[in-house]
């Protein structure tokens, strides 16, 4: 038989660790050997028990889970993390993973996801709550659906200067104005002027408008006229 | 004689005494005739001619002309002493006494002045030449004395003297009139005093010039029945009179003792009298309006300056002073952008060209800095003034302090600002509670059930359905409230930024509103905003779409994300009915209506500017401009708490 696996628990709830505890507790082969409620406590017990997996909540009292999985990470490289946290959120789960952790489960689902979750880890897989999964697979393929709608890869190839340039020229100053206005030689402004129609295909002024009104950088006023 | 003459002789004689009797009577004759002539010239000479008795003055012969100059027949006249004829005026008798004298002595006299008298009483100027006539020893016997009538030139020269003297009057009323800082009284008083010696009895003259409740008069003054008046019209109206008394009887003339040219003086003099009064009435308004203006002007409640075209102050009221807490010496001569702040004066030197161009600047605030260095909010309008050809030549300004009614806005600002944030966070509090405490409770106590059958010995399936349901409600209940949580706060703002955030968000609202909504989002990818800023911009489109949908009665909305560098651009416009702007933010103000309001708020709460342009049945247009913050504000990943 081989020998059980030792987990650690961290969480600042005690009655959720109870919880976290009773679930593992089921499995002969898991054993949990410390729990902590805050990450001062848990970077001892996991230097001093070396437990081949951590169950870590990203809000914790003293510091973040994230960095917790990071710096017990650093003390050894072989220790899986779970993140067992209340955020659902996309920017959560990818700094968890990006921290080192291999595995994320939201909390609601601890009940139904945790075994299968430290299962995985410890095989040296991912794992990710299908609950959170499902929504970030969602709103990434949302997002970038929209992405193509709403967003304009020329305009934002432009710098910040062009811009300035471009907001001005589509409002009808000339090149001398322009020069005045922003403390540049017309020469410059030429310049910019020339690059923003290169990098956005626009040929005349007449277009540079419209492509601005577009935007909404300008408005063309079809009220007045 | 011895011997008889001849006949030859004789007739000789004859013939010679015959031609000595013809040449005689012809001579006698001649003389006759020549006495005749001489007789005729002496009587009926242009001149009257006297032969006075050296010995006592009686008249020993005359002419025709002098008993005409006189009204005596010869008769009369051979009876009387050349004295007799004399006027007792001081140029009469005494005077003719004196002639006498000097032809007595032998002296010839020409062209001696004298007032003689006719017999009925007047006095008659004459011009009198005297030749003395001497007999063999060179005793004085006669005079031969020519008598000139010049009572014509005389009569003349009276009326040039009193013309001289009415033109003396009348320049020297003008004299009066013109000296500077002379008051109305004095240039009457000197006006009376002056007429008497216009007459022609200085000496008992006295006058009289009354002009509307004043009364001005020589020393002399008395009333008296001979009496010359002239009313005084001021304006068309009956306002005084110039009156002169005679202070005894004189000889009647023109009118009673008066002179036809003393009548026309006094008209003159009540003239002159009346238009200088006209013009001193006229000074006196204008000086008092001036004085009045000059009161209103530099004790107005309201700051009053003037600069010229180039901008140096030449005029302020005391208003002014006070406020700034400087001298009249410290201000005048000084360029305007002395007394304002750096920002009023970059204003300044923008607005400056366009008001000497158009003369107009209505309702500009500026801040004005006092000595003290406090700073006053000012509101001014500036109207230009304008020389005869229309050239600007100067502005005047007029200030209103502000400052309080600044103070008020701002507070209102602010109070607006802190309820916003106050808004903000407090939806960010309840969002973490919800998170982190509700929510990790339920968790727990889903933990918590999820694990309180696993001891139990035997668990019917009917429980442990139930069991199963329960604790899908509960992971349900979870979800909601972690959801209600991220609602509070703009889902996705710190997931996926601010573009995406808004992207959803116009897409949800699109879903639940049945509105087009459009949104479009350029240049923002390569910049980061801090949070305050991301959750205004994502708060100003939501609130934008929110009041689209409850007034516009849209069916297309716009929502526009721009990077302008230095400046984010959001656009927010509809298809719907429009409103007039104006009333719309009055009324919002009246009903606390806060839409626009409190967007313009928000819009200011990170630097921003917002500008509403709606017409009816075209739509509304939101424009909103805020300043890029450069670098991401790290409250925005403590938004949940770690």
């Amino acid at each position: 038989m081989t020998q059980k696996k030792t987990i650690l628990v961290i969480d600042d709830h005690p009655l959720f660790r109870e919880g976290l505890k009773t679930i593992i507790g089921r499995i002969a082969r898991y054993e949990v050997v410390g729990e902590a409620g805050n990450g001062r406590e848990a970077l001892g017990m996991a230097k001093r028990l070396k437990p081949d997996l951590a169950l870590v909540d990203v809000s914790l009292p003293d510091q973040s889970g994230i960095e917790l999985t990071r710096e017990m990470l650093k003390l050894s490289s072989k220790i899986r993390i779970v993140v067992v946290s209340m955020h659902s959120k996309v920017d959560y789960i990818v700094k968890a993973f990006q921290a080192g952790a291999t595995g994320y489960v939201v909390k609601e689902s601890a009940s139904e996801k945790l075994l299968e979750a430290i299962d995985t880890v410890l095989k040296g897989d991912y794992f990710m709550d299908t609950h959170v999964s499902q929504k970030v697979i969602r709103k990434l393929m949302g997002i970038q659906n929209g992405e193509t709608n709403i967003t304009n890869a020329a305009y934002d190839s432009l710098t910040p200067r062009e811009q300035e340039v471009m907001t001005l020229v589509a409002g009808g100053l000339t090149t001398n104005e322009i020069s005045k206005r922003l403390f540049i030689s017309q020469k410059t402004v030429e310049n910019h002027r020339s690059r923003i129609m290169h990098k956005l295909d626009l040929h005349s002024t007449i277009e540079v408008a419209r492509y601005a009104a577009k935007l909404g950088l300008i408005d063309v006023d079809l009220w007045k006229e | 004689m011895n011997k008889k003459p001849t006949y030859e002789e004789m007739e000789q004689v004859f013939r010679k005494l015959e031609e000595e009797t013809k040449r005689r009577q012809k001579a006698e004759k001649d003389l006759q005739k020549s006495e005749e002539m001489y007789c005729d010239l002496f009587e009926n000479a242009p001149n009257a001619y006297f032969f006075i008795s050296g010995e006592d003055g009686s008249i020993l012969r005359c002419n025709t002309i002098a008993m005409e100059l006189l009204g005596y027949d010869r008769a009369t006249l051979m009876g009387m002493k050349v004295f007799d004829l004399y006027a007792d005026t001081p140029y009469g008798i005494s005077k003719a006494q004196n002639v006498f004298k000097r032809f007595k002595n032998g002296e010839s006299i020409r062209d001696a002045e004298l007032q003689m008298r006719h017999k009925n009483g007047y006095p008659i100027w004459v011009n009198l030449s005297v030749e003395p006539v001497k007999d063999h020893n060179g005793n004085i016997i006669e005079s031969r004395s020519v008598v000139i009538d010049i009572s014509e030139r005389k009569r003349s020269e009276v009326v040039l003297r009193e013309r001289v003297k009415e033109l003396n009057c009348l320049y020297g009323i003008s004299n009066l009139v013109e000296k500077r800082g002379i008051s109305l009284e004095e240039i009457i008083q000197g006006t009376v005093d002056l007429i008497p010696s216009a007459f022609q009895y200085p000496e008992t003259t006295c006058a009289r010039i009354i002009i509307g409740d004043q009364e001005f008069k020589t020393k002399n003054f008395i009333e008296t029945d001979w009496r010359q008046a002239c009313d005084i019209f001021v304006h068309g109206e009956l306002s005084g009179t110039v009156e002169v008394f005679y202070l005894e009887e004189k000889p009647a003339c023109h009118e009673g003792p008066f002179l036809e040219e003393e009548r026309s003086l006094i008209n003159n003099i009540a003239k002159r009298l009346a238009r200088v009064t006209e013009r001193m009435w006229t000074e006196k308004e204008v000086r008092f309006l001036k004085e009045k203006y000059e009161d209103l002007y530099h004790n107005a409640p309201i700051m009053y300056l003037s600069i010229d075209t180039n901008g140096i102050i030449i005029e302020c009221n005391n208003a002014i002073l006070n406020k700034l807490g400087h001298t009249k010496r410290k201000i005048i001569g000084k360029h305007m952008t002395t007394f304002l702040t750096g920002k009023s004066i970059a204003s300044f030197k923008k607005d400056f060209p366009e008001l000497i161009k158009t003369g107009k600047l209505m309702g500009v605030e500026r801040q004005l800095v006092t000595k003290s260095g406090e700073i006053i909010y000012v509101q001014l309008s500036v109207t230009g003034e304008y020389d005869e050809h229309g050239k600007l030549i100067k502005t005047r300004a007029s200030f209103e302090d502000i400052s309080s009614l600044k103070q008020a806005e701002e507070r209102i600002h602010s109070l607006t600002h802190a309820l916003i944030n106050a808004h903000e966070s407090e939806r960010q509090m309840i969002s973490r509670e919800l998170h982190d405490r509700i929510a990790q409770d339920l968790s727990t106590l889903k933990l918590g059930f999820d694990t309180l059958l696993y001891n139990q010995a035997s668990v019917s399936l009917e429980e442990s359905q139930k069991a199963a349901e329960f604790s899908e409600i509960f992971r349900n209940t979870i979800a909601a409230v972690r959801d209600l949580s991220y609602d509070l706060r703009p889902p996705f703002l710190d997931q996926m930024g601010l573009v995406e955030a808004i992207s959803n968000f116009c897409r949800s609202f699109s879903e639940a509103h049945g509105l087009n909504v459009h949104f479009s989002a350029a240049g923002m990818d390569n910049i980061r905003l801090n949070f305050e800023t991301e959750i205004n911009l994502y708060r100003l489109a939501q609130e934008g779409l929110n009041n689209i949908s409850k007034h516009a009665e849209a069916t297309d909305a716009f929502v526009k994300l721009v990077a302008a560098s230095p400046n984010i651009i959001l656009r927010v416009e509809d298809n719907g009915q429009g409103f007039d702007v104006e009333r719309r933010l009055e009324e919002a103000t009246n009903e606390k209506r806060m839409g626009l309001r409190s967007m313009e708020e928000r819009a200011s709460l990170v630097g921003g500017k917002m500008t509403v342009e709606s017409l009816p049945l075209k739509g509304t247009k939101i424009l909103i401009k805020i300043p890029q913050k450069k670098g991401r504000n790290d409250t925005k990943k403590n938004d949940t708490g770690h």
